[in-house]
């Protein structure tokens, strides 16, 4: 048996079981981390030594690789990018760390943590690459994996969402189609009254269903203006208060009213506005009772808020009421009605007579800020 | 201050009956003349020619199929001087550029909120464009297609 020689080089003595072996070659030969080493002075820079363990991650023997150039190990899925890095920096005298798909003799593939590095001599003359292997398939397929799961829950996601955008969409539409639906019938409503008005035979029936209209009318108002847009949580009672008056105006037969308004910006809630609106519509309505003999008058409308309220004025000159002369605000249904809905919207109504004939209300409005 | 009123020959398009007849109503209480009342486009298209309506009053959501679109078109397509009034529930749904549009008249109205509409068309088509617009009216954005009276 040849004994081992003490230079650089490596023969078959690596694998001389008996005898002294260099501790260097003893610790290569017999690590569980699979190493070989090539010749690149050798045509193709073959095999020239394979431990133990690159023979068992690989499945071929000693007598399969020597002489062989490493890349029989690569196969239909291993990336020609990463093997021509490797190639590169082999020609180049560098080191080369590379996760590669190798495959074995049985045709598995795995993933391969390749690290090749020169061997030089003191001249600085390469004379042997040296390279370990690691089989790393474990951990990249864990990486697959993950990375596939959040691919899988990523479009999940979107399919989500896109239900859930759909599903809002279908119910815009909706609301869109319940409100249009909801506004015919209020129109139809204030039809209907507006047909019995006109086959009314008495003066006194023909009072009531104008006032049932006028009710008809102020809530359709309210309606209205309130659902121009989805997300409308306000509503402008100032300008709804002149509406109404300006209305008022223009029916009041025989007379001459005129309207002024004097308004900041006072919005109350929307929950609060179909209530007011119909507080509002009956107060103007006492206010301006159609008198054929009455003179010209004046109604002023004033708005303002601060804070969370909001003051509505509504002052009329000759008021010319059919009253006594100690109540001149109203009675009946209409008292009921403004009670009623004032309270349960937070709502103070002030009823004031001057002296000289003009009658005041005032609203103080507690915006329902929550 | 009082210009002599002209009366207006109307056309009414509208599908709910009772709402149409309402209409027709205030139209006639506000001294102008109802041409027809259509339900549909297949009824305009059966209208006959002759008649010539200076307005025509177009509900957008319209049983049938067609929408309050097409019928202003086609209103538009026979009659080139009569304008178009939409009345609708959804003022937004109404296009930003339409031919022949004066505005539209909001749902639910009121008869004196209709009648002030009317008005102020009617002060529109006879050339007078100052007064206050009236609560019920939209104007259309682009005014450059209203037809002139003389």
């Amino acid at each position: 048996m040849e004994k081992q020689k003490d230079d650089w080089t490596l023969t078959e003595a690596l694998h001389y079981e008996h005898g002294r072996g260099d501790p260097f070659a003893a610790a290569v030969r017999s690590t569980r981390m699979p190493m070989i080493i090539t010749d690149p002075n050798q045509p193709d820079n073959p095999i020239v030594f394979a431990n133990m363990s690159f023979q068992d991650l690989t499945g071929y023997g000693r007598d399969e690789l020597i002489g062989r150039n490493c890349r029989f190990l690569q196969g239909p899925g291993t990336d020609r990018q990463t093997v021509a890095s490797v190639r590169k920096a082999i020609a180049q005298g560098n080191d080369a760390s590379v996760d590669l798909l190798n495959y074995r003799k049985d045709g598995t593939p795995f993933w391969n943590a390749l690290y090749v590095s020169p061997v030089r001599d003191t001249a600085g003359t390469i004379r042997f690459f040296f390279a370990s292997q690691m089989d790393i398939t474990d951990r990249i397929d864990r990486q697959d994996r993950v990375s596939r799961e959040k691919a899988v829950v990523e479009a999940e996601v979107a399919k989500r969402v896109s239900e859930l955008r759909e599903a809002v969409e279908a119910q815009q539409l909706l609301l869109h189609e319940v409100d249009h639906r909801v506004k015919n019938n209020m129109t139809m409503i204030g039809s209907i009254l507006r047909m019995e008005l006109r086959a009314a035979g008495d003066a006194k029936t023909a009072r009531m269903l104008r006032l049932m209209m006028s009710r008809v009318d102020a809530i359709s108002t309210v309606h209205r203006n309130l659902y121009q847009d989805i997300d409308v949580t306000r509503f402008d009672i100032g300008s709804y208060a002149v509406g109404i008056a300006s209305d008022l105006a223009q029916h009041s037969a025989g007379s001459h009213l005129r309207v002024r308004a004097d308004l900041h910006r006072a919005e109350i809630p929307a929950g609060q506005a179909s209530a007011l609106g119909l507080v509002v519509n009956e107060i103007l309505n006492h206010m301006v009772q159609a008198r054929s003999e009455a003179s010209d008058r004046c109604l002023d409308v004033s708005a303002q808020a601060e804070g969370s309220r909001v003051q509505l004025t509504f002052r009329i000159s000759n008021a010319q009421l059919e009253h006594t002369e100690d109540s001149y605000s109203p009675s009946g249904v209409a008292e009921q009605i403004i009670t009623r809905l004032a309270s349960q919207s937070h709502t103070s109504v002030d009823w004031k007579k001057s002296d000289a004939g003009d009658l005041q209300v005032t609203l103080s409005i507690t915006r329902d800020l929550s | 201050m009082n210009l002599p009123n002209r009366q207006l020959s109307i056309l009414v398009v509208e599908d709910e009956l009772i709402i149409a007849m309402d209409v027709e109503m205030i139209i006639e209480d506000a001294g102008h003349r109802v041409v027809a009342s259509c339900t549909s486009l297949k009824d305009v298209r059966a209208l006959p020619m002759g008649d010539v309506p200076d307005l025509a009053l177009v509900d957008m959501q319209l049983a049938g199929g067609a929408t309050g679109l097409e019928v202003g078109h086609e209103i538009r397509s026979r009659w080139p001087q009569a304008a178009i009034v939409f009345v609708t529930a959804n003022a937004k749904k109404v296009p930003e550029e339409y031919d022949g549009l004066l505005g539209t008249i909001g749902k639910p109205f009121s008869a004196s909120g209709f009648t002030a509409a009317l008005g102020f068309i009617h002060d529109l088509l006879s050339g007078r464009t100052e007064g206050q617009i009236p609560s019920e009216f939209t104007p259309a954005r682009r005014s450059a297609d209203r037809p002139s009276r003389g």
